[in-house]
């Protein structure tokens, strides 16, 4: 399955959503949003392979604030 | 020599700050959450780590857990920051003047008011004394969690309880305290948790932390690139980058996540005991000296931090703490940068003489102390001659 990206607002975040999804078992690293895809300036991503709608959800339901998803 | 100006900054430091500083420059060099390179993302996540570290110390998110240059920087956000649209503050004649100078210069450019609660009594009399100062624009109390100059511990938790009656936030300076006595943010219900990395914590100078709970953006008193929407000439609205501009200190930020792992091994309990068992025994043993005059009546434990105030009757506490430096004793005299406590003791002439050991001070090196002390005592009247 190809990659997706989760976008989200900062590093710290970044940081926070990946070992949030690890301990659901959803392993992710974390990218530098590419840069034709950021919408208001940098911002930090982290890649996931499988369901990334399901893995915005619960990064949401953490408080952890999506940007978007770039499939 | 023998340091005992802990309450300055923690020295020595431990054996494990050294290596942790090394591999900031060897291996973590990259400018953390700002490219996308290998070297800035490992730099990006050892900032982190410290950041969950510092985070679960406290009792807080990640991402509200600030680095700070040191304990002003922090107090100087969380004081004007919260205090954006003006306003009256409650503070204490126990202050720093890294709370008491920000509030003044608030005062002076007319924003702000602030007044200062007598907190010399006991609990009853502390929380009632904050509670009469509230005024219907009250915004902010502003207290330390223990005095630099006498050690006592205010009881933040009522204080915190008399806020949210009052609709107040609750910025709570802990220098002193922070690795020294347990600080839960969301138990204590404190807003604003300021503190150096520097002290208790064990990390290098140049470090601090500001921890925010519960609390709406507050205003800034820096404006940079954050490496987050940079598109925008706006700051940004979430924590951390709200108040982190401009590079972080890397190395400074990794000795504090290897001073934190130092306290957490040894225990915040355990140091305590050891630093105030050492104080309690200084001041057991200056009580029996005559010409040796004491601040505080009793270091108890739950009470007090461990600092010990004295003065040898005849000299000045910067006379005196030269007399111990040229004995191979290292402590702080004079005002401590909290002059309105020196007024309440009636030390604004003199300053006074601080005791205040660490984790690595043993209760031999306290008795070599006193015993010296007793030396300058007996020798206090040719001391004075000679000057």
């Amino acid at each position: 399955m190809d990659k997706q990206l989760i976008m989200l607002s900062s590093i710290t975040y970044a940081y926070k959503a990946r070992d949030f999804l690890a301990k659901k078992g959803i392993s992710s690293y974390i990218e530098r949003t590419p840069e034709e895809l950021k919408t208001k300036g940098c911002s930090y991503s982290i890649a996931v392979r499988g369901d990334a709608d399901k893995a915005a959800a619960l990064l949401e339901s953490a408080r952890i604030k999506v940007l978007g998803i770039i499939r | 020599m023998i340091y005992f100006d802990n309450a300055a900054t923690t020295f020595p430091k431990p054996q494990t700050i050294l290596p942790a500083v090394r591999d900031a420059i060897q291996r973590y060099g990259g400018n953390p959450g700002r490219s996308g390179h290998k070297i800035s993302l490992q730099t990006a996540e050892k900032v982190y780590e410290a950041r969950k570290k510092a985070a679960a110390f406290f009792h807080a998110e990640p991402e509200n857990t600030v680095f700070a240059m040191n304990c002003t920087h922090a107090l100087n956000m969380a004081i004007k920051g919260v205090m954006k649209d003006c306003g009256h503050v409650v503070t204490s004649c126990l202050e720093h003047n890294s709370v008491l100078r920000p509030l003044h210069a608030l005062s002076r450019d007319g924003k702000v008011t602030y007044t200062v609660a007598d907190v010399m009594g006991d609990e009853d009399e502390i929380v009632s004394n904050i509670e009469r100062e509230f005024r219907p624009d009250t915004k902010a109390v502003v207290i330390t969690h223990a005095s630099n100059v006498i050690g006592k511990i205010m009881p933040v938790e009522r204080i915190a309880a008399v806020c949210r009656s009052r609709h107040a936030k609750l910025v709570v300076d802990a220098a002193q305290t922070a690795g020294i006595l347990p600080i839960d943010v969301q138990k204590m219900g404190i807003h604003v948790l300021c503190m150096a990395g520097h002290k208790g914590l064990y990390g290098t100078t140049g470090t601090g932390l500001m921890i925010l709970n519960d609390i709406e953006p507050l205003g800034t008193i820096m404006e940079g690139g954050t490496g987050s929407v940079s598109g925008s000439l706006d700051q940004p609205e979430f924590n951390p980058d709200r108040y982190e501009s401009g590079t972080l200190n890397t190395c400074g930020i990794l000795s504090l996540s290897a001073g934190m792992d130092f306290v957490q091994q040894k225990g915040i309990a355990a140091l305590y005991r050891h630093e105030l068992g050492i104080c309690r025994f200084v001041h057991q043993e200056l009580k029996k000296m005559d010409g040796v005059v004491l601040y505080q009546d009793e270091i108890i434990p739950g009470k007090s931090a461990p600092i010990v105030l004295f003065n040898v009757e005849g000299l000045t506490s910067m006379e005196t703490t030269e007399a111990l430096n040229q004995m191979g004793f290292a402590l702080r005299g004079a005002l401590h940068c909290a002059p309105l406590v020196h007024e309440k003791l009636g030390t604004s002439e003199i300053g006074a003489v601080r005791f205040s050991p660490g984790a690595f001070n043993t209760t031999a090196q306290a008795v070599m102390f006193i015993d010296r002390l007793k030396k300058i005592v007996r020798n206090r009247r040719s001391m004075l001659e000679i000057h």
